[in-house]
C-alpha cells in the first residue's frame, strides 16, 4: 500500500497510532508506545503532534497551530504549511474559537475550549518520573505499580529548599486518580485548565514514540501538599499588583516579558488570538 | 483496477475513526457512520479501521464473510489472545478475553459488539472519564451477561474496551467507564 | 526580524529558504568560486564513504538518492541522512527477506587482526589504513584523463568472488567459542515499538541505523576502561552480499542486486564470571550498509558491551541497553538538539515566574535571600 495521499502517513503508520489514541483515551495518562514514523520534520519540533494531527485531520475541518502562544512563529508556520499541504480540505485558522483541530507546543489556548475541538500537543518528555529516574524500563515499573514516592520525594526536597516546588511548566499532576502525566512544557498557568476540560487533549511524543491522552471531563491534578498548594504564575509588578496586559489590559491571562531598550520591560498577553479578540480583532479586514 | 468501496476506502476510514474517536472520549455517545459503510454492518467498518495485518483478530462468533475476514488483513487468534474481538451481542461470552498487564495495560482487547439497535432497548446509566455527570446508553439485543463479565474482566487500569454497532451506528463503553446498572 | 517572529513567520521562513538556496550555490564567501553544480553521479562516485555514512543512518540501501541527499543537504550527513530517511519512512514493506548469509559476500576487502594469516587470506582492499595523511597536491588540479585512468586500474581482487571460510568458524571447531544459538527473530525497528527491554535483534537493528560518531563515542569508552572489553577484530569484511527476495507469486528466492556491506566480528576474551565452565571467547557482531570500518567494528564492540551488561547488569554506560540505544539515533539526537533553537519564552517566563515567587517567599519568611 503506498503512502495515502491525504496526511502524508502510510495506511498503517495511521492505524497504529489509531490503535494507540483509543488505548490512550482508555487508560488516561498511560504512555501507550508506538513506533513513530520519521517525518520530513525533525525530530524535536513536533513531530509526535504533527503524526496525532495528521491522523486525524478530515477535508473540512480547521486548524490552529501555535507554538509559545503564537500562531506565526516560524516552527508554528513550517508545521501549519506542512499539514495543509498535506492534507488537502483543511483550512488554517488563527482564531481558537473557529479551530476544530488545535496543534500546540507549550500552551493552551487561554479562551475555553469548546466541545467538538481537540487538543494535540507536541510533546518533548512523555515521562514525568524521568526527572527522578534516567531508565525507562524502572520508570515504566514504577508507573504500572503506582510507586510515585521518588517523585513526591522530590517535590518535597523542593520546598524545604526553596519553599516552592521547583518546577515550572511540565507540572506533574494526576489524571483520574492513577497515572502522574508531564502536561508537555506548558506553564502552570495552563494546568487547570486540563481539569474536567470540554475537549479530548492528546499527547504525542515523536521522538520518544509515546501516545497519551486525557479525555474530556476527567480529573488532573497537580501534584501538592495540604500546606503547600499548587500556585500558578503571578506575574507580580514591584507593588504586589498584578500586571496586565499592554495591548488589550487583561489581568487574567499569561504573559510575554518584553525587555525594552533602555531598561524596563513591557508585558503582553503571549496568547496571541486571546488579545486580539479581546481587542475585537483590530487587524481583521 | 479494481474499485475500492466503503468501508475499504482510506478516506471514509479517516471519517469512521474521527467519529470512533469522538465517541470513545465520550462514552455512550451515539455517532452515525452510515455514509462510509457502503451498505456492510458498522462493525465492520469500525474493524476496517483500525486492523490490518499488525492486529490478531477474532471473529468470536463468525459473523463476517470469509472474504471480509481476510480483506481486514488481521492476523486470526483466539478470543483469549486477540486484540480485536467481534462477538454477537445477542449471546453471552463463553471466553475470557485479553485484560492487559500492568506494565501493559493498552493490550486489553477492544471487542466490538454487533447489536440490534443503539437508542432503544435496556438503558444503562454511565459515569467516569469523557462523561460531564452521568449518560445514558441503550442498547437492544444485548445479553446481560456482558455487563457481569465486564464487571469481572475490569479491574483499573486492566481491562477491555466495548464498542457497540448496531448496522449503521456506534457508541463506545471503555474501561474506565462505571456503568451503573439498568435504569427505568 | 525574523526569529521571534510574533507577526511576519511566512516572510522569515520565505527569507531563510533564499539565504539557504544562495549558499548551496555556493555563496560561502565574497571571494569562493562555486565551481560547477555537484552532478549527483559525481556525489554517489567520487564520495562515497559520505554516501555510505549517508545510506547506513538514513536505514535504506539507495547510494544514488543518498547522493541527492547529501548534495540538498549541502554536504551535512545528518541532515542527508535525515533526509533519506523521511523519504524511507513512507515506503511500504513490501516482504521480508530470508536470513542471508555473508558468507557469500564478494570480497572488496577483508581482513583477520587475530591471525597473521587466515584460511582464504587477507585481503587488504581499498584501505587507508596504512597510509600516510599528508596532502597530495596533485589533486588540487586533477585532470580527467588521468582520473579516468586510476579507474581501469581497480586490482582484480575486487571481482573475484571467492568462498573465505569465516574465521570464527575455526575458533568454533576448537570449542573455545560458545555454539551458535538458536536464531532470533528479526524486528523491524521502523513497525516495532521500541519498549525495553528490548532483544537483541533489535538492538543490532538499531546499532546499524545509528550514527558513526555516536557508535565509535560508546565503543571508545568501553576501550578506555569503562567496561571489561579486551577486543580483537576476528574479521572484518568489505563486499557486496547478493540480496534474495522470494518472488511475488512463486514464493522461490531470487537474486534482486547486490549490496555493499561492511561486517565485523570482535572476539573477547575469558567470557563472563558468571558462565560455569571453562572459559571461553565471547562474540560481539556489527555490520552495516556501505563501507563504514569504523561503525562495523564500533558496532560489534557496543554489542558484546551491551551482552555482557545484559548478562551481569550493566556497570558502565556502554554496557547499559537502554542507555546506549537511546542515544545513537544520530537523526533523533540532532532533531532534538537543534529544536532549543526555536523560542522557549512561555517556560521561560514560567522558570522566571517560580523562581521570583521563590525569592518572594524567602523576603516574606525574612531570613534568606541575601
Amino acid at each position: 500500500m503506498a503512502a495515502d495521499d491525504f496526511g502524508f502517513l502510510d495506511a498503517y503508520a495511521v492505524r497504529e497510532i489509531r490503535r494507540a489514541l483509543l488505548k490512550a483515551l482508555a487508560v488516561p495518562g498511560y504512555q501507550v508506545p508506538y513506533a513513530s514514523r520519521e517525518m520530513p520534520i525533525a525530530r524535536g519540533f513536533g513531530t509526535g503532534g504533527l503524526q496525532l494531527s495528521l491522523s486525524v485531520l478530515l477535508p473540512g475541518d480547521r486548524i490552529k497551530v501555535i507554538d509559545q502562544g503564537a500562531d506565526d512563529s516560524v516552527n508554528a508556520v513550517n508545521l501549519r504549511r506542512f499539514i495543509v499541504a498535506a492534507c488537502p480540505g483543511v483550512q488554517p485558522v488563527t482564531r481558537t474559537a473557529e479551530a476544530t483541530v488545535i496543534q500546540t507546543r507549550h500552551r493552551i489556548p487561554e479562551r475555553p475550549l469548546m466541545p467538538g475541538q481537540l487538543m494535540i500537543y507536541q510533546v518533548p518528555y512523555p515521562d514525568p518520573l524521568q526527572i527522578v529516574e534516567p531508565r525507562e524500563a524502572e520508570r515504566r515499573r514504577m508507573h504500572a505499580e503506582g510507586d510515585y514516592a521518588r517523585l513526591w520525594v522530590k517535590l518535597y526536597e523542593d520546598v524545604v529548599r526553596f519553599r516552592e516546588v521547583a518546577l515550572s511548566n511540565r507540572y506533574p499532576a494526576r489524571v483520574h486518580g492513577r497515572y502522574i502525566i508531564d502536561p508537555s512544557p506548558i506553564p502552570r498557568w495552563d494546568l487547570p485548565k486540563l481539569h474536567r476540560s470540554a475537549v479530548p487533549h492528546l499527547f504525542g511524543a515523536g521522538r520518544e514514540k509515546k501516545i497519551y491522552a486525557v479525555p474530556p471531563h476527567t480529573a488532573v491534578e497537580p501534584l501538592a501538599f495540604a500546606d503547600v498548594p499548587f500556585e500558578v504564575e503571578r506575574f507580580r509588578d514591584e507593588q504586589g499588583r498584578r500586571r496586565r496586559c499592554a495591548r488589550c489590559q487583561a489581568d487574567d491571562t499569561y504573559l510575554d516579558q518584553i525587555p525594552l531598550p533602555g531598561g524596563g520591560s513591557r508585558w503582553q498577553c503571549n496568547d496571541q488570538d486571546a488579545c486580539d479578540e479581546r481587542l475585537g480583532y483590530p487587524d481583521a479586514r | 483496477m479494481i474499485a475500492i468501496d466503503h468501508p475499504w476506502r482510506s478516506d471514509g476510514q479517516r471519517q469512521v475513526f474521527r467519529r470512533l474517536l469522538a465517541a470513545w472520549a465520550e462514552p455512550g455517545s451515539v455517532a452515525d457512520i452510515a455514509p462510509w459503510c457502503g451498505g456492510a454492518h458498522a462493525s465492520l467498518a469500525v474493524l476496517a479501521c483500525l486492523c490490518d495485518a499488525a492486529t490478531s483478530f477474532c471473529d468470536a462468533d463468525q459473523l463476517l464473510s470469509p472474504t471480509d475476514r481476510s480483506r481486514l488483513a488481521a492476523r486470526p487468534a483466539p478470543a483469549g489472545e486477540a486484540a480485536f474481538i467481534l462477538a454477537d451481542a445477542a449471546r453471552p461470552p463463553a471466553w475470557v478475553p485479553e485484560r492487559g498487564s500492568l506494565l501493559a495495560p493498552e493490550r486489553g482487547a477492544t471487542i466490538v459488539l454487533r447489536c440490534q439497535s443503539l437508542g432503544e432497548g435496556a438503558v444503562v446509566a454511565l459515569r467516569g472519564p469523557g462523561i460531564a455527570e452521568r449518560a445514558a446508553l441503550a442498547v437492544s439485543g444485548l445479553h446481560p451477561a456482558w455487563w457481569t463479565a465486564r464487571a469481572c474482566w475490569c479491574a483499573y487500569p486492566l481491562g477491555v474496551d466495548f464498542v457497540f454497532c448496531d448496522a449503521t451506528r456506534l457508541a463506545c463503553v471503555p474501561r474506565t467507564t462505571t456503568v451503573g446498572g439498568e435504569e427505568s | 526580524m525574523g526569529y521571534v517572529a510574533i507577526r511576519g513567520g511566512e516572510g522569515a521562513i520565505a527569507a531563510a529558504v533564499q539565504a539557504l538556496e544562495a549558499m548551496r550555490c555556493g555563496a560561502v564567501e565574497p571571494a569562493c568560486e562555486p565551481g560547477e553544480p555537484l552532478a549527483i553521479a559525481a556525489v554517489r562516485s567520487q564520495l562515497r564513504l559520505l554516501v555510505d555514512r549517508v545510506i547506513g543512518e538514513g536505514g535504506i540501501y539507495d547510494p544514488v538518492r543518498a547522493a541527492w541527499a547529501i548534495k540538498q543537504a549541502h554536504g551535512d550527513p545528518l541532515e542527508a541522512s535525515f533526509i533519506l530517511r523521511a523519504w524511507r519512512s513512507q515506503l511500504p514493506r513490501l516482504g521480508e527477506t530470508a536470513v542471508h548469509d555473508t558468507r557469500r559476500l564478494r570480497i572488496l576487502r577483508r581482513i583477520s587482526a587475530a591471525f597473521k594469516d587466515v584460511p582464504g587470506g587477507q585481503v587488504l582492499g581499498p584501505s587507508t589504513d596504512y597510509l600516510q595523511r599528508l596532502f597530495r597536491v596533485e589533486l588540487l588540479d586533477e585532470s580527467p584523463e588521468s582520473f579516468r585512468a586510476a579507474v581501469a586500474r581497480l586490482p582484480g581482487a575486487a571481482a573475484e568472488a571467492a568462498d573465505f571460510p569465516a574465521v570464527v568458524d575455526a575458533l568454533r571447531a576448537e570449542g573455545l567459542l560458545a555454539p551458535v544459538g538458536e536464531s532470533e527473530a528479526a524486528v523491524d525497528i521502523t513497525r516495532e515499538p521500541l519498549v525495553f527491554p528490548i532483544p537483541r535483534p533489535a538492538r543490532l537493528a538499531h546499532m546499524a541505523r545509528g550514527e558513526t560518531g555516536a557508535l565509535l563515542a560508546f565503543a571508545y569508552s568501553t576501550m578506555r576502561g569503562y567496561g571489561y572489553l579486551h577486543p580483537t577484530v576476528a574479521e572484518l569484511r568489505v563486499g557486496w552480499l547478493p540480496v534474495e527476495l522470494p518472488h511475488p507469486l512463486s514464493g522461490e528466492l531470487q537474486e534482486a542486486g547486490e549490496a555493499l556491506i561492511t561486517e565485523c566480528q570482535i572476539v573477547a576474551t575469558h567470557g563472563t564470571e558468571s558462565e560455569p565452565g571453562p572459559p571461553r571467547i565471547l562474540l560481539g557482531y556489527g555490520a552495516c550498509f556501505g563501507h563504514n570500518e569504523t561503525k562495523a567494528i564500533a558496532m560489534a564492540m557496543c554489542d558484546r558491551a551491551l551482552m555482557a551488561g545484559e548478562e551481569r547488569g550493566a556497570r558502565h554506560p556502554a554496557e547499559d541497553s537502554e542507555f546506549v540505544i537511546c542515544h545513537i539515533d544520530g537523526i533523533e539526537a540532532m532533531g532534538f538538539c537543534n529544536h532549543y533553537k526555536l523560542p522557549h519564552y512561555v517556560t521561560f517566563a514560567s522558570d522566571l515566574e517560580n523562581i521570583r515567587a521563590s525569592r518572594a517567599k524567602y523576603a516574606e519568611d525574612g531570613d534568606g535571600g541575601g
